[in-house]
């Protein structure tokens, strides 16, 4: 593999799949990791605004070489703020 | 009381068997008494690799179902005086013939008269595989540098963790140096970093295993073969002493230029 080679070679190729699926793989172990954290958000987001608890969708999402955490939080009322 | 291992991986086929002998006989040469149990009911195989097959009359089901003694079930390795004991795992019976609760006290008991009681573990992370694993308190999770054991390690891992077994060691086996350096093989560096559990040892591929296996002789004894110091090493390592690990291939210039450049390999 030299420098001016396009080719990847196959080790790096091979970690960078690893780390995707295992990603996914890790999310799944367990079913009450984003279950836990939908409640931790509901608790700071219920600071800043009135949210629709049963509305709020969280996912995780993979696409090419990228995971994103992708959260739709449905906003049903701002809240006053009173002090700073 | 003796320490209780559990040689495990998730897919089969990465070595788990050669490597339970090995460290058999690495530790009985190092003056331990220890004793191998079979835990794959149904596919044994740690009585051939040992060469010990024509010796086995009972088996890890018989003592667990009261048929005979434990001490009947052990057949001894006459090559390593007395300190390395087999205890064969049921060929024609299922998983489901021994309970956890079964294994763990036969376990227990071994535990009071040896000094090491390595689980050879089946594939797979069913039954059998929770058995073996409920049963030890350490695990060695061995693992070959490709994407599917990588990820089965990963999986066996968490359940381990989530069984309780907190003490986990790797071990990277069959490494190709030559194709780590050329970037075809993924390095144990590169594993580790997946996996971030504490390095046990790594093995390089050696064709000697396999003609090894072929007579049901140690490796460790062959002084040509390249892993027996890679389980040399292993077996001092877990007798506590500290030994360095080796490099196993390097990444040329350019490869690594080209790395630094592209910021691959980093993250």
């Amino acid at each position: 593999m030299s420098f001016f080679s396009r080719a990847k070679p196959s080790a790096s190729m091979a970690k960078e799949r690893l780390r995707m699926v295992l990603i996914q793989d890790r999310s799944l172990l367990s079913p009450g990791m984003l279950d836990s954290m939908r409640k931790d958000m509901i608790e700071v987001l219920n600071k800043y605004f009135v949210v629709d608890n049963e509305g709020i969708e969280i996912d995780i999402d993979s696409k090419d070489t990228s995971t994103m955490l992708v959260a739709n939080i449905p906003i049903i009322q701002t809240k006053r703020r009173t002090n700073q | 009381m003796g320490r209780s291992i559990v040689v495990t991986s998730g897919k089969g086929g990465v070595g788990k068997t050669t490597l339970t002998a090995n460290l058999g006989y690495g530790l009985s040469l190092e003056g331990k008494k220890v004793v191998l149990v079979d835990t794959d009911i149904g596919l044994r195989n740690l009585d051939v690799i040992l060469g010990l097959e024509n010796r086995v009359v009972y088996d890890v089901v018989n003592v667990a179902e009261g048929t005979c003694e434990l001490q009947q079930a052990l057949v001894k390795d006459k090559r390593l005086g007395s300190s390395l004991f087999l205890l064969p795992a049921a060929q024609t019976r299922r998983k489901e013939d021994i309970s956890n609760d079964q294994l763990k006290q036969i376990v227990t008991a071994l535990k009071g008269a040896f000094d090491y009681v390595i689980l050879d573990c089946p594939a797979g992370i069913e039954h059998g595989f929770n058995n073996a694993v409920n049963s030890a308190d350490e695990a060695v999770v061995v693992v070959t540098p490709e994407v599917s054991s990588v990820r089965d390690a990963d999986r066996v891992i968490g359940l381990l963790e989530s069984a309780g077994v907190n003490d986990i060691s790797l071990v990277v086996n069959r490494i190709k140096p030559e194709m780590v350096s050329s970037g075809e093989m993924m390095s144990v560096e590169d594993v580790l970093d997946i996996l971030a559990v504490r390095l046990l040892g790594v093995i390089p591929e050696d064709r000697q295993v396999i003609v090894s296996t072929n007579k049901g002789e140690p490796i460790i004894l062959n002084e040509k073969s390249l892993a027996t110091s890679a389980i040399k090493a292993i077996v001092n390592r877990l007798e506590g002493r500290e030994v360095p690990i080796p490099t196993f291939g390097k990444r040329g210039f350019w490869a690594r230029l080209s790395d630094a450049i592209t910021g691959r390999r980093k993250q």
